[in-house]
């Protein structure tokens, strides 16, 4: 994986999907607790995005929680226009729901 | 000794210490020395970019770092003997200014049996044994 050099996707996987949600919303916490434009806040919101990734590309995914993840997916593409401090609180509330 | 020699020698430990850290060292691990800036910033760049990611027993005071989850650190110091109620995650940011440098955050501080409720290290005496206990070990 590219911002998380020494795992693998499958690491990431073994995990299980409220873990996962929760290391997503861990990074986007991050994100918005720093400067927008740092490079620190982009890089915990591209580490952020990559566990999406992970995630959203899980088979096991059922097709429901799938579409979720994709339609946050979407909200990822630009990191300028993201609230990374409501996106976290909605990750939490995945992750306690999964 | 001629000043070129010294310099060589230097250079040459230092860089043997980076290649030991980064290609010999299995990570993670619980360290025995302190790191150096330079070996604490290349340990960032291998895993994160710009973090390091430790468990920390404050029992103990051994540190665990070089991890992609907290969760390795942790078991390799549980493996190790550590208490699991002694056990805390931290990230150490090299690039930040002195003081602000660690950030009291991982997962594996959801205790809420132990009223820890969040991801964020709430007890203000379990944050500083975790600071004091890091400071032996990194220039933060």
């Amino acid at each position: 994986m590219k911002y998380h050099k020494k795992l693998e996707r499958l690491d990431v996987l073994k995990h299980g999907w409220a873990r996962i949600l929760m290391m997503i919303a861990s990074e986007l916490s991050r994100s918005a607790h720093l400067p927008q434009k740092s490079k620190e806040a982009r890089a915990s919101y591209l580490r952020a995005k990559e566990l999406l990734g992970v995630l959203e590309s899980d088979p096991g995914l059922p097709e429901d929680k799938a579409a979720k993840m994709s339609a946050y997916s979407r909200s990822f593409t630009d990191y300028y226009s993201l609230d990374a401090g409501k996106l976290y609180g909605q990750f939490m509330k995945l992750s306690a729901g999964v | 000794m001629p000043e070129g020699y010294l310099i060589s020698l230097i250079w040459l430990s230092t860089s043997f210490g980076l290649l030991y850290n980064q290609y010999i060292m299995e990570w993670p691990s619980i360290l025995k020395s302190p790191l150096n800036k330079t070996e604490t910033k290349t340990l960032a760049k291998e895993f994160f970019g710009d973090m390091i990611k430790v468990v920390v027993d404050i029992e103990t005071g051994a540190v665990a770092a070089g991890c992609s989850l907290h969760a390795d650190a942790e078991q390799l110091l549980l493996k190790h003997g550590a208490q699991q109620q002694s056990v805390w995650g931290a990230n150490i940011f090299p690039e930040r200014k002195a003081g602000q440098r660690i950030e009291f955050t991982s997962l594996i501080n959801i205790r809420p049996k132990q009223g820890n409720k969040t991801q964020y290290i709430s007890s203000p005496d379990i944050k500083e044994k975790v600071g004091s206990i890091l400071g032996n070990y990194f220039d933060i």
